[in-house]
Order: structure tokens, then C-alpha cells, then sequence
């Protein structure tokens, strides 16, 4: 399984209509151009590989029994499924949100961070995909999806919109603020990491 | 006017790195990037994070195939019996919401129905005590005898015999 990019909506519409007419090629084609990506999606927005495999495998299945529901006049099959797997995704957090408690705010004492000299905290430094993936986390559902989907899935605002269920404009300042809130959580770090980026290339 | 040119810029930037803005504003950002340090640094500062997550958000996550082979081995299986005609879940009434909710009706009626005929032959079965016989206590013997007695009497039919009834006599005043 390559994360092939899915071709035109045409291309797409025909799969769609073989997979309808009782192609098994045609799903296994459609799960072979969105699993990755689709993935990916899930995986960052969610943070955990469990979770990310198991909305992965509900939205596949729930799009295949309904494929006959989608409209290709309304969105590309790419939104659709990013459409179901969002709002399985939101549920998941929803749900997650009550189980996961931070005991030391219960308590209101704080777990140190490694000192700045310490070599745990260089290779933390060092580190880009940690230290965004610790930011992203940081940042609230709605805008976490913006950037997610901006950024790591490159959509257009417009798509943006349809996925995640909002006027357009909403959308651009969604991640116009994730942007803003995402630098300031990295600019300590970031700065550094830029550094260090620089003087290894 | 630095902070409004610093505020627009802000406002602006994001789209304005992604070339998601119109000729018009586009050409006035890049003035005042020019013009104004502040906006320099906002640029400088925003294109770094914008360089970061179009360089590293891409490949949060990237999956590898074994496990998505065995996500689609997991959905073949699933979706197998519905699309080869084997045994019907509860799809089969439709996948859609009224079929399912009329399939879970129905499976209920089912369900209560022998439990419904059950508790209603149940209830007329029930063997209750018999009913003890209600005895006419005022035309008996006794009570009518009785009624022309002073003191305690019982009835005629069971102790006649064996106990004299004390009697409005002379003996039984010279008895008291």
C-alpha cells in the first residue's frame, strides 16, 4: 500500500460507479488511494496509533455501506471521507476528554520540564516532529483540525470548509488562529529548533 | 499607522504565505514588509512555523502498509457477508436508520410477546385458598334461644348438652 495521491474526480467517479455496480476491485482501489492520507489525518488529530487504525477502519467501512449515498455533485469522494472520519475523530475526543485527567492540576502542583541543559531536553529540541506534535496537541480540537488539514493534508480553505462543516471564512481564521496560537507555544523552542535546523544543514 | 501595518500583517500573513490572497492585498503586505521592521519580523516569524508544519505535518503519522493491510483485511471480513449474500444482519431490513429502528421493534415484540401470553394464563391459573362458607349466624338455634338469656351463652347446637344455661329463674338469682 503506497500513499498514492487520488487522481482527477472523473477517475474517481468511474471507481466509485464499478465499486457500486458489485467491483471489488473498485473498493479495494478506492481503500488503496485514501487509506494513507486518511490515516494521517486521523493519526494527527488524535495522537494515538490505535485510535487513528480504528476510525480509519469505522469510516471505511461506513463509506463503503453507503457509497450509494455519495454525490459527486455536492464533493469530491476526498472531502466526503474526510468528512466521516472528522466527525468520528471528534467523537472519539469527545469521548476522551472525560477520561483523561491531568492528576498533577488536581493536586496543583506541576511536573517539572528537564532542565534546558539536560541532554533529554537538546534531543527534545532537536527533535521537529515531537515538539509540533506537542504544540498541535496544545491546541483546541477545532483549530487543531484546521492546521491538520491546512498544513499536513494541503486543502483549500474551501475544503477546510466542507470537511469541517463551517463557512469559509470561518475556516481561514481558524487557521489564522492556529497559526497564531501555534507560535506562540513554539517560539521558545522553535527559534532554537530553527537553529539547530540551519546549522545542520 | 506602524500598528496598524503590524496588525494587518498579522491578520494576513498566513494566507498571505500560502499565496491565498488577492493581487491588491498581496502587493500591500509585501510594502509594508518592506517598510516596517515589526512586519519583517512577523513574516520572518510566521514563515518559520508555516516552513515547520508543511515540512513535518505531512509525514505525522505516515502508516506503514502491513498495517494497512491488515485494516483492510479487517473490513473485507466485515464487509463480506453483506455483499456475498450470506447470512443477514441487521442490515438486512436496510442500512438505513428506520429499517435498523423497525428491525429492533420487531425484535422486541418478539421477545415480549411469549412473556406477554405467558404472564396472562399465569394469572388466571393461580390457585387460590378456598373460600371459607359464611354461616348465617343470626337464624340459627342459638342465637335465637340466646336472646331471651342474661349472662354468657354459646350456642345451643354445641354445648346444650353439656352446660345448663343459666336462666331468669329464682335458683338462678339465689345461685348469684
Amino acid at each position: 500500500m503506497t500513499d498514492n495521491r487520488p487522481g482527477g474526480r472523473a477517475e474517481i467517479d468511474l471507481i466509485v460507479e464499478r465499486a457500486l455496480n458489485g467491483d471489488q476491485v473498485g473498493y479495494a482501489e478506492l481503500y488503496e488511494r485514501f487509506a494513507a492520507s486518511l490515516y494521517r489525518l486521523c493519526y494527527s488529530l488524535l495522537m494515538n496509533e490505535q485510535d487513528a487504525e480504528d476510525i480509519l477502519q469505522e469510516s471505511f467501512l461506513y463509506a463503503f455501506k453507503n457509497l450509494h449515498r455519495f454525490d459527486s455533485g455536492k464533493a469530491s469522494l476526498k472531502t466526503w471521507l474526510y468528512t466521516i472520519a472528522v466527525s468520528r475523530c471528534r467523537n472519539t475526543y469527545r469521548r476522551k476528554r472525560f477520561l483523561t485527567v491531568d492528576i498533577s492540576q488536581w493536586f496543583g502542583f506541576e511536573l517539572k520540564a528537564p532542565p534546558a541543559d539536560a541532554p533529554e531536553a537538546a534531543v527534545i529540541r532537536r527533535d521537529a516532529a515531537e515538539t509540533i506534535e506537542k504544540a498541535l496537541t496544545g491546541l483546541s480540537p477545532r483549530l487543531r483540525e484546521a492546521i491538520v488539514l491546512r498544513y499536513g493534508q494541503g486543502m483549500t480553505y474551501r475544503e477546510i470548509s466542507e470537511v469541517m462543516g463551517c463557512p469559509q471564512k470561518t475556516a481561514e481564521s481558524r487557521v489564522r488562529l492556529g497559526h497564531q496560537r501555534l507560535r506562540q507555544s513554539l517560539q521558545p523552542e522553535g527559534r532554537g529548533l530553527l537553529e539547530e535546523l540551519l546549522k545542520v544543514h | 499607522m506602524i500598528k496598524f501595518k503590524y496588525r494587518y500583517c498579522k491578520v494576513h500573513m498566513a494566507k498571505y504565505l500560502s499565496g491565498d490572497l488577492s493581487d491588491v492585498t498581496r502587493r500591500r503586505i509585501a510594502r509594508f514588509i518592506d517598510e516596517s521592521q515589526d512586519c519583517y519580523e512577523e513574516y520572518l516569524r510566521q514563515r518559520e512555523i508555516s516552513d515547520q508544519l508543511q515540512r513535518n505535518l505531512p509525514a505525522f503519522g505516515r502508516p506503514d502498509s502491513q498495517r494497512l493491510d491488515n485494516i483492510w483485511m479487517s473490513l473485507q471480513s466485515e464487509l463480506a457477508p453483506a455483499s456475498t449474500g450470506g447470512l443477514p444482519g441487521p442490515g438486512y431490513l436496510g442500512n438505513t436508520p428506520m429499517g435498523q429502528s423497525l428491525f429492533m421493534v420487531l425484535l422486541a415484540a418478539i421477545l415480549l410477546l411469549p412473556l406477554a401470553i405467558g404472564f396472562h394464563t399465569s394469572v388466571t391459573s393461580i390457585d387460590l385458598p378456598p373460600r371459607p362458607k359464611l354461616v348465617d349466624i343470626e337464624r340459627t338455634p342459638a342465637t335465637r334461644s340466646n336472646a331471651s338469656s342474661i349472662g354468657v351463652l354459646s350456642t345451643q347446637s354445641s354445648f346444650s348438652n353439656q352446660v345448663p344455661l343459666l336462666q331468669n329463674t329464682p335458683e338462678a338469682r339465689f345461685l348469684q
